[in-house]
C-alpha cells in the first residue's frame, strides 16, 4: 500500500515541462493479474531532434517478470534506446506478474543524445520520488541516492565526476537487498549523453507507474458514484478517489461491478455526514488479501444563502473553480479550510468544525466566532426567505437547495425510489383483517418499482426512457408529472409547466364522441372556451366528421385512439412535455400524421420526456437516453450508445 | 432548428440561479383560472355520471322524477292497507324522508367507489383527487333536484299550503350534502384499501334506514328506540325537513346544533382523512 500513498504521478501528470526530455507511462497506475501478460506503454519525448535517446527503467523482478520490449536489460534495469532524428519514441514493454503485491516501475534516467557531445559529460539521473530508498545494506551512500525528491543536480554532477563507480556495485547490492531498488545507474562510457534533468525538474519528468499485481478478478471493473463532483476517472488500478457532494446528498449512491462475479465487495457504509467522509470498498476474491478502494468524500455544508456568482454550496459540475479544486484535496485539510474561510462561506466553516478529520485549529478564535455569527445571521435570513417562498408551494419541494448550473435544469430527479406495498396474503374478509391487524400479521411484500433513480434534464433537452415492460418507466413519468409521490427522494420540477400527454383519459363509451371531447378536454385541463374553439380542428384531425354524435361504444378502437390523440395534442406545446408511449395509434396513415404532430411538439423547444419502444424514434429524436431496467437505472447517455446496449441486453 | 434555439436559451440562462418551483404560472390558452377549470371538470364529470346512469333507458332523466313518486305510491299503499295506520299526509311524510335518504345513500354509495372507478385517471391526470367523490355527490344532488320536482307535484296534489318555512329545506339538503360528502371521502379511501367495506356499508345502511323513521312515525316506537332514532344524524336532517314542510316550524336548539356539528364535523373529518391517506390511495389503486 505504501506505494499508493506516495505521489504516483497522475496519468496526465507529466505536464509543465518547459524543455528537455520527458518520459511518460501510459497510465500512472496499473492493475495486473498474476500470470497474464501485460503491456506497459512508455513514450519518450525530446526537444532536440538530433541524436538518439536512452531511457532507463527499473522494475522489481521479485514481483514482475520482464518478458519483452526493451532494447537491453541489466538485472532490474531495462534500457530503451532510440537513434535518429525523431522527437518521440514509444515502446511497449511486456511484463508478467509473479506474485501478488504492489510495486513500481520507474524511470531512472532519460537522456537525449546531442550530436558532438560525446564524452563530454555523462550523467545518470536518479529517479524521482523514491519511496524507500535507503534500505541498502551497503551504507556507502553516495551522492546520487538522496532521499525522495530532494536531489540537486549539483550533487550529482560531483558524484559523476568521481566516476561511474557506483553503478555496478550498487546494482549488486540492490539485488541482494531483497525487493528494494536503487536508483542511479551508470551508462556505458562510450556514449555520451546529455544530462536531461535540469535542476529541479527531475522529479517531475521522471515518472513512475504503480503496478498492483493480484489474483485475477479481485478488482472493480466499474465504479460509478452518483452526485460526485470532481472525482477522478475510475480505473481499476487506482485505489483512491476524491470527490465532493452537495449537502443534500445524505448517502452516496454507488454502482460497481467486479471483474470476477464471484468477488465480494464490502462497503464500509454509504451514509455521509457533513464534512469529510471516508468510504472504503473492499473487494475480496476467495482467500486472498482484499483490494481496498478508498473514496474521500467531502459533503458540503448546509446551504445557507445564495451567492450569485458561483460560490454557493454546491458546485459547478464542469468547471470547478480553483478554490474547489483545493477543497477536493482531502489530503490538505488546512488548505481546504483556508479556502472555505477565504470565501467567508459560513456553511463550509460549520461543516469543517464538525469535521473530525480536518483540524479546525488553524483559525483564530475571534475569526471563528465571527464566522459563526455571520452564519447564524445569514441562516436566519435564509430561513425566513424560504418560509416565505415555501408557503406557496404545493407538494414535495422542500429543501430549497440552490444550484448554479451552466444549463438550466428543469427536471431534477434525485434518489427517487418508489415502493408499492403488496399484501402478501390479502385478508379475505374484514374480520380476518382486524384479527391480523391485532396480531400484527399483516405481511406486505415491498415491491420497488424504482430504486434510487437520479438524473437531470436540462431545458430544451429531449430525454428518452427505454426499458423492458414493467421496468418502472411509466411510474417514473407519473412521479415527474406529480401524479404519484415517490416513497423516497424527490423530483424538483415546476409542476405547473409539466404536461403529461395522455390519450383518451376518462373516455366514457356510453357517451357520444362530442360529449367525450368535452369531458376528456376538461380532464386534461382545457377550458370550455378552448375546446369550443378547437372542436372543429379536433374532429378534422381525428377524421371523425359525421361520427361525433355517435356513442363511442360504436367506434372501433382505432377511432377511439384517434380521437384521444387529436384531443391530447390539440394544444400549444407546454414547457415540459411527457409522452408515454403515445405513438402506436391508428392505421398507417394516421400514424404518420401523428408522428409528425409529435415531432412538432418535441421540436418546439419544449423539454420532453419520451417513453417509447421504438428505438428508431428514440435515436432520431432524443438528446439523451435513460435506460431503466427492473427499477434500476442501468445507463444514461447518448442515444446511440444506450440503445445499442439496450438492444444487446436482449440477447 | 430547435436545437439551436434551445442552446441559445441555455446560454442566456447560464450562471443564472435556478428558480424555485413556483406555482401560479398558468398557461394562458389551455387552462383559465383554476377554480373555473375545477368547476368545469366537476360539471363534465357530473354530466357524465348522469348521462351514464340513464344511458340505456328510454325515459332517461325522467326516472329521477318517477322513481320517488312510484316508491311513494307503493309505500302509501302498503301502510294504508296492510298496517291500516293513518298518518296525516303520509305521502309527504314518506317522500320527505325518502328523498333525503336517497340523497344520502346515493352520495355515499357512489362516492365510495369513485376513486377505484377512476383509477386510470387518478394516476394519469393531475387533478385533485377530491374531485371524483365530489362529482359523485354532485350527481346525487342533481338527482335530488329532480326528485324535488316530484315532491312539488305531491305538495300541490296534497294541498299543503305554502309556508315561508318551506325554503329551509334547501338549507337542510345542503347540510346533508356536506355530511354525505364527508362520509363519501372517508368511504372512498377505505374502499381502495379494502373492498369489503362495500358490503359492510350496505348492511350499515339498512340499519341506518330503519333507524331513520322514513316510512313510520317515530312516536309509534318504544322509548329506547326513539332515543336511538333521534341520535341518528341522518334522521336529524329528515326530522328538520319534515318540520319545515309539514309543521311549518323551525328545528329546536338541539337539532340546530346537531345539524351543524354533524355536517361540518363530518365534512372536515372526511376531507382531512382523505388528504392524509392520499399517498396510500395512490399506491394502492
Amino acid at each position: 500500500m505504501l506505494f499508493w500513498a506516495i505521489g504516483c504521478p497522475h496519468p496526465t501528470g507529466l505536464q509543465a515541462l518547459a524543455a528537455g526530455e520527458t518520459v511518460a507511462f501510459g497510465a500512472g497506475a496499473y492493475a495486473w493479474n498474476i500470470g497474464e501478460v501485460n503491456a506497459l506503454e512508455v513514450t519518450f519525448r525530446g526537444d532536440s531532434a538530433a541524436g538518439g535517446y536512452a531511457v532507463c527503467l527499473e522494475y522489481d523482478p521479485a514481483v514482475l517478470e520482464y518478458l519483452d520490449g526493451a532494447d537491453r536489460t541489466e538485472g532490474r534495469l531495462l534500457w530503451l534506446e532510440g537513434e535518429g532524428g525523431e522527437t518521440e519514441y514509444g515502446w511497449t514493454l511486456l511484463f508478467r506478474p509473479r506474485t501478488a503485491g504492489n510495486t513500481v516501475i520507474r524511470a531512472v534516467s532519460a537522456e537525449g543524445k546531442t550530436e558532438g557531445e560525446a564524452g563530454e559529460q555523462e550523467s545518470l539521473e536518479e529517479a524521482a520520488g523514491r519511496q524507500e530508498g535507503s534500505g541498502e545494506a551497503e551504507g556507502e551512500q553516495e551522492g546520487p541516492e538522496e532521499a525522495a525528491g530532494e536531489r540537486e543536480s549539483s550533487g550529482e554532477t560531483e558524484g559523476e565526476q568521481e566516476g561511474p563507480e557506483e553503478a555496478a556495485g550498487e546494482r549488486e547490492s540492490s539485488g541482494e537487498t531483497e525487493g528494494e531498488q536503487e536508483g542511479p545507474e551508470e551508462a556505458e562510457g562510450e556514449r555520451s549523453w546529455e544530462e536531461a534533468g535540469r535542476q529541479g525538474a527531475a522529479a517531475a519528468w521522471l515518472p513512475q507507474a504503480s503496478v498492483a499485481a493480484q489474483e485475477a478478478g479481485s478488482r472493480l471493473q466499474r465504479l460509478e458514484v452518483g452526485f460526485a463532483i470532481g472525482m477522478e476517472p475510475f480505473s481499476p488500478a487506482v485505489l483512491e478517489y476524491h470527490m465532493q457532494v452537495g449537502y443534500e446528498v445524505e448517502w452516496l449512491p454507488m454502482e460497481y461491478e467486479t471483474e470476477d462475479e464471484a468477488a465480494e465487495v464490502t462497503v464500509s457504509g454509504e451514509n455521509l455526514k457533513e464534512g469529510g467522509n471516508v468510504i472504503t470498498l473492499a473487494v475480496r476474491n476467495g482467500q486472498e488479501e482484499p483490494v481496498v478502494y478508498t473514496l474521500y468524500v467531502e459533503r458540503g455544508g448546509k446551504p445557507e444563502e445564495v451567492l450569485p456568482e458561483g460560490q454557493a454550496e454546491g458546485t459547478e459540475p464542469e468547471v470547478p473553480s480553483e478554490s474547489k479544486a483545493a477543497q477536493t484535496q482531502e489530503t490538505e485539510p488546512a488548505q481546504m479550510q483556508g479556502a472555505d474561510n477565504a470565501q467567508a462561506h459560513d456553511a463550509g466553516t460549520e461543516s469543517s468544525s464538525a469535521d473530525v478529520t480536518a483540524g479546525g485549529n488553524g483559525l483564530g478564535p475571534a475569526a471563528f466566532c465571527m464566522a459563526v455569527l455571520a452564519a447564524g445571521g445569514l441562516g436566519f435570513v435564509f430561513f425566513l426567505w424560504r418560509r416565505k417562498r415555501g408557503a406557496g408551494q404545493n407538494g414535495q419541494e422542500g429543501s430549497g437547495f440552490q444550484m448554479i448550473n451552466l444549463d438550466k435544469t428543469v427536471i431534477d430527479v434525485r434518489h427517487v425510489t418508489m415502493n408499492f406495498r403488496l399484501a402478501q396474503d390479502e385478508p379475505s374478509s374484514l374480520k380476518e383483517y382486524f384479527i391480523k391487524t391485532l396480531k400484527r400479521q399483516n405481511h406486505y411484500r415491498v415491491f420497488s418499482a424504482l430504486k434510487d433513480i437520479n438524473f437531470e434534464v436540462k431545458q430544451g433537452e429531449v430525454l428518452g426512457v427505454v426499458g423492458t415492460n414493467g421496468s418502472g418507466k411509466s411510474t417514473l413519468l407519473k412521479i415527474i408529472a406529480g401524479a404519484l409521490i415517490p416513497s423516497k427522494g424527490k423530483v424538483v420540477v415546476d409542476k405547473n409547466k409539466v404536461h403529461m400527454l395522455t390519450l383518451g383519459t376518462g373516455f366514457d363509451m356510453e357517451l357520444t364522441a362530442r360529449e367525450n371531447v368535452y369531458l376528456n378536454g376538461a380532464i386534461i385541463g382545457y377550458t370550455k372556451e378552448y375546446i369550443d374553439e378547437k372542436y372543429e380542428d379536433i374532429v378534422a384531425f381525428a377524421e371523425l366528421d359525421g361520427f361525433m354524435d355517435e356513442r363511442m361504444k360504436n367506434f372501433s378502437s382505432g377511432m377511439v385512439s384517434r380521437l384521444g390523440f387529436a384531443i391530447a395534442t390539440m394544444r400549444d406545446s407546454p414547457d415540459i412535455l411527457i409522452l408515454d408511449e403515445v405513438l402506436s395509434v391508428g392505421d398507417m396513415f394516421f400514424r404518420k400524421k401523428s408522428e409528425q404532430r409529435i415531432q412538432e411538439m418535441i421540436h418546439s423547444g419544449a423539454t420532453v420526456l419520451i417513453v417509447s419502444h421504438s428505438s428508431d424514434f428514440i435515436r432520431k429524436n432524443c438528446d439523451t437516453v435513460v435506460w431503466i431496467e427492473k427499477g434500476v437505472m442501468k445507463m444514461i447517455g447518448k442515444p446511440e450508445e444506450v440503445c445499442k446496449a439496450y438492444g444487446q441486453m436482449e440477447k | 432548428m430547435r436545437r439551436k434555439t434551445g442552446r441559445d436559451r441555455r446560454q442566456a440562462e447560464s450562471y443564472m440561479l435556478r428558480e424555485e418551483t413556483e406555482s401560479g404560472a398558468e398557461e394562458g390558452h389551455a387552462s383559465g383560472s383554476s377554480l373555473r377549470q375545477y368547476m368545469f371538470v366537476i360539471r363534465e364529470l357530473t354530466g357524465r355520471e348522469i348521462k351514464r346512469k340513464y344511458a340505456r333507458s328510454y325515459l332517461g332523466i325522467l326516472w329521477s322524477v318517477l322513481n320517488p313518486l312510484l316508491s311513494m305510491a307503493v309505500m302509501t299503499m302498503i301502510f294504508s292497507t296492510i298496517f291500516k295506520r293513518n298518518i296525516e299526509n303520509y305521502p309527504i311524510y314518506y317522500l320527505t324522508g325518502s328523498i333525503f335518504w336517497s340523497l344520502f345513500t346515493e352520495s355515499t354509495n357512489t362516492a365510495m367507489t369513485a376513486l377505484v372507478d377512476n383509477k386510470s385517471m387518478l394516476v394519469k391526470v393531475r387533478l385533485p383527487m377530491e374531485i371524483f367523490p365530489l362529482s359523485r355527490c354532485f350527481t346525487a344532488m342533481t338527482n335530488f333536484g329532480y326528485s324535488l320536482v316530484a315532491y312539488t307535484v305531491m305538495l300541490l296534489v296534497s294541498r299543503i299550503p305554502f309556508t315561508p318555512y318551506m325554503p329551509m329545506i334547501f338549507l337542510y339538503a345542503g347540510m346533508l350534502f356536506l355530511f354525505a360528502l364527508g362520509v363519501g371521502y372517508l368511504l372512498s379511501v377505505l374502499y381502495t384499501i379494502f373492498g369489503d367495506i362495500k358490503h359492510l356499508y350496505s348492511i350499515m345502511l339498512t340499519l341506518l334506514m330503519y333507524a331513520s323513521a322514513i316510512f313510520y312515525p317515530v312516536d309509534s316506537t318504544s322509548e329506547v328506540m326513539q332515543k336511538i332514532i333521534k341520535s341518528n344524524p341522518v334522521y336529524n336532517y329528515i326530522a328538520c325537513a319534515r318540520k319545515c314542510m309539514l309543521e311549518a316550524a323551525m328545528p329546536d336548539d338541539a337539532q340546530w346544533v346537531k345539524l351543524f356539528v354533524w355536517s361540518i364535523g363530518m365534512f372536515l373529518f372526511g376531507k382531512i382523512f382523505f388528504h392524509k391517506m392520499r399517498n396510500r390511495v395512490l399506491q394502492k389503486v
